[in-house]
């Protein structure tokens, strides 16, 4: 297992994550305005790509265009693709979910599923079942060595563009008027209407950007993967949407997060050894020691009121999780007295449980250090981490409804 | 509160009048079947109705185009045919289960509604395996002219035949040949379906036979990205990659291994013997010199092919894609069992399918016990034609 295997590895995680997470701001935007799992995202990115392949095709490129007028077509094909999309976003919310405002939650959620379907057929009509296949001139083929592995200039420029699409998007939401009015549709819409805002346009605004972001993840897909087929955007939405989960629905940071840990977790789950993949574990434990030691006896001793902090309590709290195995359990077989200290027990057991089963993790996979996951189970490791991150935070890595929510 | 339950009323109803339509629509049909059927008396014009089970959308459209032209013309061909002095019309019902194994049973069923006395199909090994418990318990014989997963004719299904090789016979084949380029160290990859799974265990088997170090990978059908694979390969540091499932996913890994710098000799098995693949994997060049096997009999060696692929030419313009002329044979082995039967009873078409020894594009095929097509001779693997990539299309080399 040399250095280059294992950077090679983390440069396409972080990739494919890059893409994940232009998809995932979609969701995770229009969560956080409408509490809407907008489902025919992943079909708005497919047109994005669509949009942008076709009219590279239209145009006709070849590798004896000059690579300035190169330049120009792409440019063109971008805001064909993104103005196209952006519309297609604006119009699905007019048409699918505006009227629908104001029903209970599973009524525009089977409006979502329609139009996916919708899209997707309109797709095979329109261009036929076969794959569109991105013309291979446009796509710049060089790579360049980084501590001996190969990196495609494509895998940068993808990061490149990416990171500079999300703080974009961090300075819309937190620095201008409509990202403002965003962040108020979010948190109350009726308040935010009684001053003064106009939410429909605000939430017009927020399907129109998280569109445009698809088309741009579409764009990259077909020039990355060469081709893009009607149903592929199925696929990545469904990955792009865990993701949001994971990071916390309806936080944007959370949606980059999310997705940076499902691209790499599908990459490292079957490329490393179980002697690398245990260093993660080791990691984790640290921090899960961390929390159970120093942060939640410190959060809890926060909540302790006013008249009854004294030094005592204090101690019985910081004991309750410092020696969690003897007092914890006690306490929580002993008589209820004190409901503070009841539910530390408990946290404090649950935290201890979640490092003990990291600590057998990792030590199972350092017993079996060189051996490596069959690439059968990519899929299966990748949702088997979403689940257990899950589980111990259900409201994603980041949380669900913080401030920074959108 | 009144009005929320009258609606609800009146959408129970309204589904339910639906549904009951539905259903008597299934009626009528079944029904006018019955009445075609007992209409066919001597002398007598009968119209019979051949499933065409096959995947016109998904990854592998253009092998469902071919199998579902070729039956086209093969139902002109065939149909007015005569038994006992009732003339035969022959008409194809073509259903497309979109290459998924999931929709492959409904497919199956409403085929069955619709009465067909055959099916043709289903065009990949995974989907065969999810319709043929429906079409075993209708009674009705389905002949598949390119499910080449071996365990088809082992399981059991006495109603199932095949016009084309088995893959334990192609897998042993590819690992042949990759032995005979000098192969020391191999990647063997597949995508998890049916088909793949159990072509790249043979593959796999007939190189650790010869002492080949193997690398076994998985893919995903339907994945774009092979990033972790692709990274797992380039560590191997194999001289042969071979990928056991389909052109998209064989296209995109290729295309991967190229970018990845993987220097190696690309195969693959039937699969991947389309011209599509070019384009799939972003640009011929990243194809060239990779080599394919397949599941019929060289082209060369077929009597008829040249005829048939001039036919099929004139009527699509297009060239004959694969497994056209298995399809093309299927249809004439089941017509051929028809007049053996002298009718369209489900259990007498299996049994006379046993019987059968028709001669098609491929040559005189008859049926064994198990429903593999037999090959005159014996079936080794010099049989299995070899393909190479170049010039942006797969030429016959031996």
């Amino acid at each position: 297992m040399s250095f280059e295997h294992v950077f090679s590895l983390t440069v396409s995680g972080v990739t494919v994550g890059m893409i994940y997470a232009l998809i995932a701001l979609g969701y995770t935007m229009v969560y956080g305005v409408l509490q809407l799992i907008n489902f025919a995202h992943g079909e708005v990115f497919t047109v994005g790509g669509y949009i942008a392949a076709s009219t590279l095709i239209w145009i006709g490129v070849d590798a004896s265009t000059p690579l300035w007028v190169k330049l120009g077509y792409f440019a063109l094909a971008l805001v064909v693709s993104v103005v196209v999309t952006a519309t297609l976003g604006w119009l699905i919310e007019r048409v699918a979910y505006r009227p629908l405002r104001g029903r209970s939650r599973i009524i525009p959620l089977l409006s979502a599923i329609g139009v996916s379907i919708f899209l997707q057929n309109l797709l095979i009509v329109i261009f036929g079942p076969e794959p569109i296949i991105m013309p291979t001139a446009i796509v710049p083929a060089g790579f360049v060595n980084v501590f001996g592995a190969r990196v495609r200039i494509l895998q940068i420029i993808v990061i490149a563009v990416s990171l500079l699409l999300m703080a974009l998007l961090t300075w819309i939401v937190k620095g201008t008027r409509i990202g403002k009015a965003m962040r108020a549709t979010s948190q109350d819409r009726e308040a935010a209407e009684m001053m003064g805002i106009e939410t429909n346009r605000t939430i017009s605004f927020t399907f129109v950007i998280g569109s445009a972001l698809a088309a741009i993840g579409g764009f990259i897909v077909a020039m990355y993967y060469g081709s893009l087929q009607f149903d592929t955007g199925f696929l990545y939405g469904l990955k792009a949407f865990t993701a949001a989960v994971l990071g916390g629905i309806g936080n944007i940071p959370g949606a980059v997060v999310g997705s940076l840990i499902l691209g790499l977790a599908e990459n490292w789950g079957v490329g490393l050894t179980l002697g690398l993949l245990a260093w993660l574990f080791v990691v984790g434990l640290a921090l899960g020691l961390y929390i159970q030691m120093v942060h939640a006896p410190r959060r809890r001793i926060d909540h302790i009121a006013d008249e009854f902090r004294t030094p005592e309590y204090e101690g019985r709290l910081k004991a309750v999780y410092r020696l969690a195995p003897v007092v914890a359990v006690k306490t929580l077989l002993s008589e209820r007295t004190d409901a503070l200290v009841h539910v530390s027990a408990r946290h404090a057991v649950q935290l201890m449980a979640g490092n003990l089963v990291l600590f057998a993790f990792a030590v199972v996979f350092f017993m079996n250090g060189d051996v490596q996951f069959s690439s059968k189970w990519q899929h299966v490791i990748s949702f088997a981490v979403l689940m257990a991150i899950l589980m111990f935070r259900p409201s994603g890595i980041l949380g669900e409804n913080i401030q920074e929510k959108v | 509160m009144w009005h929320e339950r009258t609606r609800k009323l009146l959408a129970v109803g309204l589904a339910l009048a639906l549904a009951a339509s539905m259903f008597g629509l299934v009626g009528c049909n079944g029904t006018e079947d019955g009445g075609e059927e007992d209409g066919g008396e001597a002398g007598a014009t009968e119209t019979i109705k051949i499933g065409v089970h096959t995947s016109l959308t998904g990854g592998l459209a253009d092998y469902g185009f071919a199998a579902a032209e070729a039956l086209k013309i093969a139902a002109e061909d065939f149909s007015g045919f005569e038994v006992d002095g009732t003339t035969y019309e022959i008409e194809l019902v073509i259903k497309d289960d979109k290459g998924e194994p999931a929709e492959a049973p409904i497919v199956a069923q409403q085929l069955v509604d619709e009465g067909v006395i055959g099916v043709i199909g289903c065009l990949t090994s995974g989907n065969t395996n999810a319709s043929l418990p429906i079409y075993q318990s209708a009674g009705i014989p389905v002949i598949s002219g390119s499910a080449t997963a071996p365990d088809l004719t082992e399981a059991g299904f006495e109603n199932f035949f095949r016009t084309c090789l088995r893959d334990d016979l192609q897998g042993a084949a590819i690992g042949e040949w990759a032995v005979e380029l000098g192969s020391k160290k191999a990647v063997v990859m597949d995508d998890r379906g049916d088909y793949a799974v159990a072509l790249g265990n043979e593959v796999q088997a007939a190189l650790e036979a010869a002492g080949v170090d193997v690398l076994r990978q998985e893919g995903q059908e339907g994945d774009v990205d092979f990033s972790a694979q692709v990274n797992n390969i380039k560590n191997f540091g194999p001289d042969a990659v071979i990928f056991t499932g389909y052109h998209r996913e064989a296209g995109l890994l290729f295309k991967q291994l190229k970018e990845a710098g993987v220097d190696a000799q690309f195969m693959g098995g039937d699969g991947i013997k389309s011209d599509e693949i070019a384009a799939e994997a972003g640009g011929a060049e990243n194809v060239e010199g990779a080599l394919c096997t397949f599941g019929g009999f060289a082209q060369e060696n077929m009597p008829g092919y040249a005829e048939f692929a001039a036919k099929f030419r004139e009527a699509t313009g297009k060239e004959a894609g694969p497994y056209s002329e298995n399809n093309y044979d299927a249809l004439g082995a089941l017509v051929d069992a028809i007049k053996i039967a002298g009718g369209t009873d489900g259990a007498a078409l299996i049994d006379a399918l046993h019987e059968v020894e028709y001669d098609g594009v491929q040559g005189t095929l008859t049926f064994d016990d198990k429903g593999d097509v037999s090959v005159p001779g014996g079936g080794g693997t010099d049989l299995i034609p070899r393909f190479e990539f170049t010039e942006g299309t797969w030429q016959f080399i031996g």
